[in-house]
C-alpha cells in the first residue's frame, strides 16, 4: 500500500485542515513530513493510519488515494461517512491487519535510543511481540501469582468476628443451660425456704425449752427465803430509825417551849398597866377622839385670817353705800325678789336704745318727705297734645306718616313702660328723641293754623310752659323737654315710694317697743314702789332707772360681805366649844388609867402612844406564851404516835423486846429477796412467752406431736441441720436473679445481632478478597502461559525475519543469532569480523537497527500479501548523528523491500539528512514536506523558493467619493451580518461607523472586520480616523449587538453540518446518505431537518429523540420561543440606555445589521 | 365485612442487614417486626399468618425472643390472631416462645409435623388456616404427603400455611413437590423458606413464597414485604405486597461504552443510577436506602481507566430521591470488554493480542484451544490451592463438581482475558 496523495480539510485540532499542496502528489516510496511541534506532523501521522484503519474518524474530513496490488484506491471520510473505491468502484481493501494493531506501524524512533541499554533483550523479546509489554500490564492489573495469607487484614477482621461470635453464642448456650437450671434452682429454693420456716419452728421451741428450765431455777431460790418477808415492804428497819428520831425530836420541843413561856410572864409583870391591859376599844376611842381633838384645833387656827379678810370686805362695800346712815338697817331686807336685776336692766336698756334708734329714722325719713313735684299725668297728657300735633303737621307736611306714628307709639309705650316698670323702662327714650331729632332735622314741616289753636288750647290747660313756638321744632324740643321731665319724675316717684315703705315699717317696730317700754316702766315702779317704803331710800335713786339700778347693785353687794363676815364668827365660836369638851373626855380616860393630864391635842398624843406601846408588849408575849403551850401539846400527840409505830414494826416482823438488831438482820435479806422475785417473774413472763409463740408458730400445729417429747439439745441439733439448709436460700436467690438478669439483659440487647452481621460483612468481604485473589492469580497465570507460548511458537519465526531483515539493514555485517539458555538470549554477530557480539558490545546505530528490524519482523509477521506505511515518528530533537543515520539507513532499506515509509521530525537537518543520503540514489524517490512554522524555520529545512508573490499592505478598493454609508456597502457588497451564524468579530466595520472616510481606510489597511480591527487596534496599529474614542464607541455597539444576537437567537436553529450530526452518535452507518440529503434539503436547518428525518425508512424514533437531545445540549436547537420584534426592541431599548448609546444611534445601526 | 390477613414469614429476628457501607446505619430484623406490627395494628388488619423461621436460629436464644413476645402481646392488645408454622431455623424455638407468651392470640400450627386446622371468623365472614411444623431441623420427606386434613369445610375458604423447599427434591428442608399442592381443598398456599417473593403457581391453588420482608443482603434483591391478604365473602382475594424492607438491594449493569473521560464515565453512571432508581417510583416509598451491586458493563480501550475513574463511586456517590430514599453505591463491578472492531480479525494475529482474542471467542463459543485448555488445568490447579488454603477455608469453597470448577475458571480467565487485552492494547495508545 503506497499513499500517493492525502487532502485534509478538517481534522481534529485543525478546523480548516491542512493546506499542504505536497500532499496532493506523495512519494510512493519516502515521505520526509517536517515541521515544528503542533504544524500538524502527529495529525497527519494519524490520518494516513485512519485512511488505512478508519476506526477513529470523528471529525475528520479528508480524502486518500494509496496504490495497492497495482490498482487505485480511493478513500473518503467526512467523520463517520467513509467511501472507499478500488478504481471507482466501491470495495474494502483485503487482508489489511486489525485495526487494533495499527500502533505497531508507528516507530516511536525516540524510543529505540536509550543511554542504558541494560533491558535491551526485553525490550526485544517485547518488540518480538510487537512491542506489547506483559509484565507492565501485569503490574498494571495487579496481576500475582500469591496467595493470600492468613495475616490479610480481612482474614484476621474475619477470624476476630468469628471468635467473637464464637464466644458470645457460648455466652447465650451457657446462660440459657443456666436459664434451663431455673426450675431445679427454684426446687431447691423452696426447700430452703421450707427449712428456714421448719427451722423458726424449732428455733422457738428451744427458745420455750429455755424459758422453762429458768423459771423452774428462779422458784428454786425463791424457797430459801423467811416467810416474813414476803409481809415486809422492805423499809421496815428504817422505819424504826426514823421512829426513834422522831421521838428524841419531840422531846426536845416541849422543853424548850417551856423556857420561852417562864421569860414572857416576866416581861408582862414588868409593865405599867392593869393586870388585864386596856380594852382595845377604850384604847381605839382614845385614839380617835385625839384624831377628832387635832382637827379641831386646826380648824380654830384656820378661822382667824379668813375673818379678817371678810372684815375687810364688807367695811369697803359699806363705803359705797354711803349715802345711807345706817346700813345696819338695811341688813334684814330682802331683795331677793329683783334677783333678775341684771336681766330686767339690760332688758330696759336695749328697748330704749332700740325705741331711739327707731325713733331717729323716722324722723329722717320724715324729713326727708315732701319735696316740689310735677304731675306726671299732665306731664304725659303735655306729651301727648304735642305729639298728636307733630303727627297732624307730618302727615300733611310729607313726612312718612308711619315714622310719625312709630315716634308716637314708641314715647306713649315709653311712657307706659316707665310706668310700670320702672326706670328700666326709659331704654326707649334715647330711641324716641333719636326719631325726634330725625323729624326735627327734616324742616319739611306742615301747619295747620285751625288745629294748632286747637291743641294750643289743649296744652295750655295743662298747666305746663307753652313751647317757645308752634313749629315743629320748637314743638319738637318741648316734647323731648317733657319727656325728660316725665322720666325724671318717674326716678322721683319710685324713691318716694321705697322710702314711704321704710317708714311705715319703723313706725310699726316703734309701735311694738312701746309695749315693752311700757312694762319695764311698770316693773321698776313696783321696785321702787318697794324700796321708797325704806327709810333711809335715797330719793336721788328713784330718779331713774340708772341711779335705781346703781344703788341696788351695791347694797346688795355690802349685804353678802356682812352677811358672810357674821357667819365666819359664829363658827369659829362653835369649834372652840368642842375642842374643850374633847380634851375633857380625854383626860378623863387618862386619870382613870393613871396616865397623867393632857392641855392640849399635843399631850393628849403623847400620853395615848406611850400607853398604846406598853399595850403592845402585853399583848405580844402574853400571845408567844400561848404559842409555846399549843407547842407543848403538839409535840406530846406526835411523841405518843411514834411510840405506839416503833412497836407495831417490830410487831409485823414478829420480834420481841424492840431488838433492833435483829430486826437489821432479818431486813438485810430484803432486797435479795426482792431480786429473786423479780427474776422468779421475768422467767415466767419469758416462759409464758414462749410458750405462746410456740403455740402460734404456723407449723406447730403440724408438729406438735413430733416435738412435744423433745429435749433442748435434741433440738438444737436439728435447728443446725436446718440452718445449714436454709443458708442457701439468699445463694439460690442471688443465682436465680442473676440468671433471670442475664435472661433479660440479653433479651434486650443485640451483641449476638450484632456479632452476627459484622460476620457475615466481614465474611463478604473476605469473598472479595478471594474472587479479587483468584482473578489476579488467574491474570498472571494468562500472562504466564502467553510468554510461554508466544516464546514457543511465534518468537522464533519473528527471529528469523528479524535475522534477515538486520542483515539487509546492516548490508550483511550483521547477523541476529538467538540462543536459549533458560530464555533467549541475543548476539549480534559481526560477518567481517566474525565474532559474535553481546547487546552491551554493539553501537548504538547497531542496536536502532536491530531493534527496527525485529519490529519489522513483527510486522511482517502479521501481514499477509500486503505492506503497509511505516510511520517513523522522531518526537525528539535529540537523536545524534549516528543514531539517526542508522535509522535512515535502516528505513532505506525497508523501503527497498517495498514498503512506503513515512518519515516525521521535528528537526530541519533530519529532513537535510534525508535529502543528503538519498542523493544519487535513483531507485528511491523521496519528498520532504515542510508544514507549518515560521518563515525563518521554512529556510532552514532547504532552500525554498517562497511561495507567495507578492505581499501588498495596500488594497485596492474603490474610493467612495461622495457616496453614503448605505451606497457604498451596495458598491462594495457588503453581505448583511448573519445573526444566526455570524459572530461579532465578523461583522463589517460600515456596520459600527458612518464615518465612509474611515470605512475607506480601514479597507485600504486590508481591515474589514470588528475583529481585524480590535486586533490591529491592540498591536497598536494606526489608521486615520482610528482614536481610542472611536473604539470605545464602537465597543458600545458590538455589546448592543452581541446582546441583540443572544436575544435573537433565542428560540432560533442554528444550522448544522453533517460532521455535527455524525457526533451525535445517532447517525448509523446505513442513513449517513439519507440524512445529508435531507440535511441538503433544508438548507442545514436542525429543526427541519427533526420533522424530516422520519421519512426516512426504519429510522429509529429513539434516534431522533437522542439527536434531538444532542443538538439542545449543543445549542443546535433551541426550545425556547422566539422573542418577537416588540420584546427585542424593548429589551435593547434598555440595554442601549445604559451603554451611552443614542436612540438614533441605536436605531440607525441595528437597521444597518438587518437591512 | 371482610377479613384482612397479613401473610409473611423468614423474618429471622436476630439477624440484620448486611453488606451496607459503615456510614450507614443498620437494620435489622426485630425492627422490621415492629413495623409490621405496628402497621397491622395501623391498618386494622385481622390476622398476621408467619410461615416459620422467624427466629434465626443462629440467634435463637434470647435476642429474638423479647421483641417477638412483645409484638405479639402489641396484636393481641388490638385483638389480632397470629397463625404461625415454624420453619427449619425455629422448630425448637417458636414453639417454646409461644407456650411461655400464654398469649391466645398466637396458634402455632401443625406442631410436631401434623398437619392442623383452625378458623377464624368475623362477623358473617370465616377462614380457615391449615398448617404443618417442621419438627425438627431437617426433613426430607415432602409434608404435603403427609397432608390429611379431610374435614376442611368447603363453603370456607382455606389458606395453607407451610415452610419448605419446592422445587428441590433432594433438599433437607422440607422438599416440595409442587404437583402435590393439586387437590387438596386448599385454595391459597402461602410458603416459608426462600426469601425472594415468588409466584409458584397464579392460578388455582394460589401458591406463593411472600419472601423475607427484610432484604438481609445484596442477594436479596429487588421489594420486600409482607402480603395482604383479603377474604371477602367467602372469596380470597389476589394478595397486594406491602413494602416494609427499609432497605432495598439492587443490581444494576451500566453500559459505558462511549465513556471517553472521568466526567463522561460519572455522568453515564449517575443517570443510570437514578433513572434506575426512578424507574422504581413508588416501590420506593417507604425505604429509607437503595443499595447498588452495579456492574459496568460495555466496551472500552481502557478498562483499567474505567475502574480507575469509577474507583471512588462507592464512596463518593450520594444522592436522594423524592421519597427521601438515599441511594447508596456498595459496590462497583466490571464486566468491560475491550473496544475492539473485529475480534475475530484480531484473532487471527500471532500475537499476545491474537492469543487473548482466540482464548476469549473459545470461551465465548464454549470451546477449547489449546493454549486455554493448558490454562485452564493450570487454573484448576492453582483454585484448588487457593480454596485448600487457610485463609480461604471459612468460605467453604471448591466443592463444586469438575465441570462446575472448569465453567468458573473460564469465566475468571475470560474476564481476565478482556482486562489484559484492554491493557495491552492501552499501551500502544
Amino acid at each position: 500500500m503506497n499513499f500517493r496523495s492525502i487532502a485534509v480539510r478538517k481534522a481534529p485540532g485543525f478546523r480548516n485542515g491542512l493546506n499542504v499542496q505536497e500532499f496532493d502528489e506523495l512519494s510512493p516510496d519516502i515521505n520526509v513530513i517536517a515541521g515544528p511541534n503542533g504544524a500538524g506532523k502527529s495529525t497527519t501521522a494519524r490520518i494516513i493510519q485512519q485512511l488505512i484503519w478508519h476506526d477513529k474518524t470523528k471529525g475528520l474530513d479528508a480524502d486518500g488515494t494509496y496504490e495497492l496490488e497495482g490498482n487505485q484506491w480511493t478513500i473518503h471520510i467526512e467523520s463517520s461517512y467513509i467511501t472507499i473505491q478500488k478504481d471507482g468502484i466501491s470495495a474494502q481493501p483485503g487482508n489489511l491487519p486489525p485495526a487494533e494493531v495499527q500502533k505497531v506501524y508507528m516507530l516511536a524512533l525516540h524510543e529505540l535510543v536509550s543511554e542504558s541499554d541494560e533491558d535491551l533483550a526485553k525490550r526485544i523479546l517485547d518488540a518480538s511481540i510487537g512491542g506489547y509489554d506483559l509484565e507492565a500490564a501485569q503490574g498494571a492489573l495487579n496481576y500475582s501469582k500469591e496467595i493470600k495469607k492468613k495475616n490479610a487484614g480481612v482474614y484476621i477482621s474475619y477470624r476476630n468476628a468469628s471468635e467473637r461470635l464464637n464466644e458470645i453464642t457460648r455466652d447465650h448456650r451457657e446462660l440459657k443451660g443456666k436459664e434451663e437450671t431455673l426450675a431445679k434452682l427454684g426446687n431447691e429454693k423452696s426447700d430452703a425456704q421450707n427449712a428456714g420456716r421448719l427451722k423458726s419452728l424449732y428455733e422457738k421451741l428451744a427458745e420455750f425449752l429455755q424459758a422453762k428450765q429458768e423459771l423452774a431455777k428462779t422458784t428454786a431460790n425463791l424457797g430459801t427465803f423467811p416467810d416474813v418477808l414476803k409481809e415486809a415492804s422492805g423499809d421496815e428497819f428504817k422505819r424504826i430509825e426514823e421512829l426513834e428520831l422522831d421521838i428524841n425530836t419531840e422531846n426536845a420541843n416541849i422543853n424548850n417551849a417551856r423556857n420561852i413561856i417562864t421569860d414572857e410572864e416576866t416581861i408582862i409583870n414588868g409593865l405599867p398597866l392593869p393586870k388585864g391591859g386596856i380594852d382595845d376599844q377604850i384604847l381605839e376611842g382614845l385614839g380617835k377622839r385625839i384624831a377628832l381633838l387635832t382637827d379641831i384645833e386646826r380648824e380654830i387656827r384656820n378661822c382667824g385670817p379668813e375673818i379678817k379678810e371678810l372684815e375687810t370686805a364688807e367695811s369697803s362695800a359699806k363705803k359705797n353705800i354711803d349715802n345711807i346712815k345706817d346700813p345696819d338697817q338695811w341688813k334684814g331686807i330682802e331683795l331677793g325678789e329683783i334677783g333678775n336685776l341684771d336681766n330686767f336692766f339690760q332688758d330696759a336698756l336695749t328697748v330704749l336704745q332700740q325705741k331711739i334708734s327707731t325713733e331717729t329714722e323716722i324722723e329722717r325719713l320724715e324729713n326727708n318727705a315732701g319735696k316740689e313735684k310735677n304731675d306726671p299725668d299732665k306731664l304725659n297728657n303735655g306729651i301727648r297734645i304735642l305729639s298728636e300735633w307733630l303727627k297732624e303737621q307730618k302727615s300733611k307736611a310729607g313726612i312718612p306718616f308711619w315714622i310719625i306714628v312709630l315716634i308716637s307709639l314708641l314715647g306713649i309705650i315709653s311712657v307706659i313702660a316707665t310706668r310700670y316698670i320702672g326706670p328700666e323702662g326709659l331704654v326707649g327714650i334715647p330711641v324716641v328723641l333719636a326719631l325726634l331729632a330725625f323729624a326735627f332735622l327734616n324742616r319739611r314741616f306742615g301747619k295747620a293754623a285751625q288745629i294748632l289753636k286747637y291743641r294750643q288750647n289743649d296744652f295750655r290747660s295743662t298747666g305746663l310752659t307753652m313751647p317757645e313756638r308752634w313749629d315743629a321744632e320748637s314743638v319738637s324740643a318741648r316734647l323731648m323737654e317733657l319727656m325728660k321731665d316725665l322720666s325724671e319724675e318717674l326716678q322721683i316717684d319710685a324713691i318716694e315710694n321705697s322710702r314711704s315703705a321704710e317708714l311705715t315699717l319703723h313706725k310699726k317696730t316703734l309701735e311694738r317697743l312701746r309695749t315693752k317700754i311700757d312694762k319695764v316702766n311698770e316693773t321698776r315702779d313696783k321696785l321702787l314702789e318697794k324700796l321708797k317704803a325704806m327709810p333711809e331710800f335715797p330719793k336721788t335713786a328713784g330718779d331713774n332707772l340708772s341711779m335705781l339700778y346703781i344703788f341696788l347693785v351695791q347694797l346688795i353687794d355690802w349685804q353678802s360681805a356682812y352677811a358672810k363676815l357674821t357667819e365666819k364668827k359664829k363658827a369659829q365660836s362653835e369649834w372652840v366649844n368642842q375642842r374643850d369638851t374633847e380634851l375633857n373626855k380625854c383626860n378623863l380616860v387618862f386619870d382613870e388609867l393613871q396616865a397623867g393630864h393632857a392641855d392640849d391635842s399635843i399631850s393628849a398624843k403623847a400620853i395615848f402612844d406611850k400607853l398604846a406601846e406598853c399595850e403592845k408588849k402585853r399583848r405580844d408575849a402574853q400571845r408567844n406564851i400561848a404559842i409555846q403551850e399549843k407547842t407543848i401539846t403538839d409535840s406530846q400527840n406526835r411523841l405518843n404516835t411514834a411510840n405506839s409505830r416503833v412497836l407495831a414494826v417490830y410487831n409485823k416482823l414478829q420480834i420481841d423486846n424492840c431488838n433492833k438488831d435483829e430486826a437489821k438482820k432479818l431486813m438485810d435479806q430484803y432486797p435479795y429477796f426482792k431480786e429473786a422475785i423479780k427474776v422468779n417473774n421475768t422467767a415466767f413472763a419469758n416462759f409464758s412467752m414462749k410458750q405462746s409463740d410456740l403455740s402460734a408458730h404456723p407449723l406447730y400445729s403440724n408438729y406438735e406431736a413430733g416435738i412435744r417429747d423433745l429435749g433442748l439439745y435434741e433440738v438444737q441439733a436439728r435447728i443446725a441441720d436446718l440452718e445449714l439448709k436454709a443458708d442457701t436460700l439468699s445463694d439460690l436467690n442471688e443465682q436465680i436473679i442473676k440468671i433471670r438478669t442475664l435472661v433479660n439483659e440479653k433479651k434486650e440487647g443485640g451483641e449476638l445481632e450484632d456479632v452476627l452481621s459484622l460476620k457475615k460483612n466481614a465474611e463478604d468481604a473476605l469473598e472479595n478478597l478471594y474472587v479479587q485473589n483468584l482473578s489476579s492469580v488467574t491474570g498472571s497465570l494468562l500472562v504466564e502461559n502467553i510468554k510461554k507460548v508466544t516464546g514457543e511458537q511465534s518468537r522464533p519465526e519473528v527471529f528469523r525475519q528479524a535475522d534477515r531483515i538486520f542483515r539487509i539493514i546492516t548490508r550483511g555485517k550483521y547477523e541476529l543469532r538467538v540462543t536459549d539458555n533458560d530464555g533467549p538470549v541475543f548476539i549480534a554477530y559481526d560477518t567481517v569480523l566474525k565474532q559474535g557480539l553481546d547487546l552491551t558490545e554493539i553501537s548504538i546505530g547497531t542496536r536502532v537497527q536491530l531493534l527496527i528490524s525485529i519490529r519489522l519482523a513483527f510486522i511482517e509477521s502479521m501481514e499477509v500479501n500486503i505492506k503497509l506505511p511505516i510511520l517513523a515518528d522522531e518526537l525528539l530533537a535529540n537523536s545524534d548523528d549516528m543514531r539517526a543515520m542508522a535509522i535512515i539507513e535502516a528505513l532505506y532499506e525497508i523501503c527497498r523491500g517495498g514498503r512506503q515509509i513515512f518519515y516525521f521530525t521535528a528537526k530541519p537537518e533530519e529532513a537535510l539528512k534525508w535529502v543528503s543520503f538519498l542523493k544519487g540514489k535513483k531507485d528511491i524517490e523521496c519528498k520532504v514536506v515542510f508544514l507549518g512554522g515560521t518563515r525563518d524555520e521554512k529556510k532552514k529545512y532547504s532552500p525554498h523558493k517562497s511561495d507567495i508573490d507578492k505581499l501588498d499592505f495596500m488594497y485596492d478598493v474603490p474610493e467612495p467619493g461622495e457616496s453614503t454609508m448605505e451606497d457604498y456597502r451596495k458598491l462594495l457588497k457588503i453581505p448583511a451580518h448573519d445573526l444566526i451564524t455570524d459572530n461579532s468579530g465578523q461583522l463589517s466595520i460600515s456596520c459600527l461607523t458612518d464615518s465612509v472616510k474611515f470605512f475607506y481606510n480601514c479597507l485600504r489597511s486590508g481591515v474589514r472586520t470588528w475583529g481585524q480591527l480590535l486586533n490591529y487596534h491592540d498591536v497598536h496599529g494606526k489608521i486615520e480616523g482610528l482614536s481610542e474614542k472611536v473604539i470605545s464607541e464602537m465597543k458600545n455597539k458590538i455589546m448592543l449587538l452581541e446582546y441583540f444576537q443572544e436575544l435573537y437567537r433565542q428560540g432560533r436553529p442554528r444550522p448544522v453540518d453533517m460532521d455535527i450530526l455524525l457526533e451525535s452518535g445517532t447517525i448509523g452507518r446505513t442513513f449517513i446518505d439519507q440524512v445529508k440529503q435531507k440535511l441538503d434539503e433544508v438548507k442545514g436547518n436542525p429543526a427541519e431537518l427533526l420533522k424530516s428525518l422520519p421519512n426516512i425508512p426504519r429510522f429509529r424514533r429513539d434516534s431522533i429523540l437522542q439527536l434531538k437531545e444532542f443538538l439542545i445540549e449543543k445549542e443546535y436547537l433551541d426550545e425556547n420561543t422566539p422573542l418577537d420584534a416588540e420584546e427585542i426592541r424593548m429589551r435593547l431599548q434598555a440595554k442601549f440606555s445604559g451603554l451611552n448609546i443614542t436612540p438614533e444611534d441605536a436605531q440607525n445601526f441595528i437597521n444597518r445589521l438587518i437591512t | 365485612m371482610s377479613i384482612k390477613i397479613l401473610a409473611t414469614g423468614d423474618l429471622h429476628i436476630g439477624q440484620k442487614v448486611s453488606g451496607l457501607p459503615e456510614n450507614v446505619e443498620s437494620f435489622s430484623a426485630r425492627d422490621t417486626w415492629k413495623r409490621i406490627v405496628e402497621w397491622s395494628i395501623g391498618n386494622q388488619t385481622d390476622v398476621i399468618t408467619l410461615t416459620g423461621d422467624i427466629v434465626d436460629r443462629d440467634n435463637r436464644f434470647f435476642e429474638a425472643i423479647g421483641p417477638l413476645q412483645s409484638g405479639f402481646a402489641r396484636l393481641k392488645e388490638n385483638n389480632i390472631q397470629v397463625y404461625i408454622v415454624t420453619g427449619n431455623h425455629d422448630f425448637d424455638v417458636l414453639p417454646q416462645i409461644i407456650r411461655s407468651g400464654k398469649l391466645d392470640n398466637v396458634h402455632l400450627l401443625g406442631a410436631g409435623g401434623v398437619w392442623e386446622l383452625k378458623t377464624f371468623s368475623k362477623g358473617s365472614e370465616a377462614i380457615q388456616f391449615a398448617g404443618w411444623s417442621f419438627p425438627s431441623q431437617y426433613v426430607r420427606e415432602d409434608p404435603l404427603k403427609l397432608f390429611n386434613l379431610y374435614d376442611i369445610g368447603p363453603d370456607i375458604p382455606c389458606i395453607g400455611l407451610l415452610h419448605g423447599e419446592a422445587n428441590t427434591p433432594l433438599s433437607s428442608y422440607a422438599p416440595i413437590s409442587p404437583a402435590n399442592f393439586m387437590n387438596l381443598k386448599v385454595s391459597t398456599w402461602i410458603l416459608g423458606h426462600i426469601h425472594k417473593p415468588q409466584v409458584l403457581n397464579n392460578a388455582a391453588p394460589y401458591i406463593c413464597y411472600p419472601g423475607s420482608p427484610l432484604a438481609f443482603s445484596s442477594k436479596e434483591t429487588d421489594i420486600h414485604g409482607p402480603l395482604l391478604i383479603t377474604v371477602s365473602q367467602g372469596l380470597i382475594g389476589k394478595p397486594e405486597r406491602i413494602l416494609v424492607s427499609p432497605v432495598r438491594f439492587e443490581n444494576l449493569r451500566i453500559d459505558i461504552t462511549g465513556s471517553d473521560n472521568e466526567e463522561n464515565l460519572r455522568r453515564t453512571l449517575v443517570s443510570g443510577i437514578i433513572e434506575k432508581a426512578e424507574s422504581m417510583d413508588q416501590e420506593l416509598q417507604d425505604v429509607s436506602y437503595l443499595v447498588y451491586d452495579i456492574t459496568l458493563t460495555g466496551t472500552h480501550n481502557n478498562i483499567r481507566l474505567i475502574e480507575s475513574w469509577s474507583h471512588g463511586l462507592t464512596e463518593d456517590f450520594e444522592h436522594e430521591t423524592a421519597f427521601r430514599t438515599k441511594i447508596i453505591v456498595r459496590n462497583v463491578g466490571f464486566d468491560i470488554q475491550p473496544g475492539i472492531r473485529n475480534l475475530e480479525e484480531l484473532a487471527g494475529q500471532n500475537s499476545p493480542l491474537g492469543l487473548l482474542a482466540q482464548t476469549i471467542i473459545a470461551i465465548k463459543q464454549n470451546r477449547d484451544t489449546d493454549f486455554l485448555k493448558h490454562l485452564c488445568d493450570d487454573w484448576k490447579e492453582k483454585y484448588s490451592l487457593i480454596n485448600a488454603k487457610d485463609t480461604y477455608l471459612p468460605l467453604n469453597k471448591g466443592k463444586e463438581s469438575d465441570n462446575d470448577m472448569e465453567a468458573t475458571g473460564r469465566q475468571y480467565i475470560l474476564k481476565e482475558s478482556a482486562r489484559l487485552l484492554g491493557e495491552l492494547l492501552h499501551q500502544k495508545n
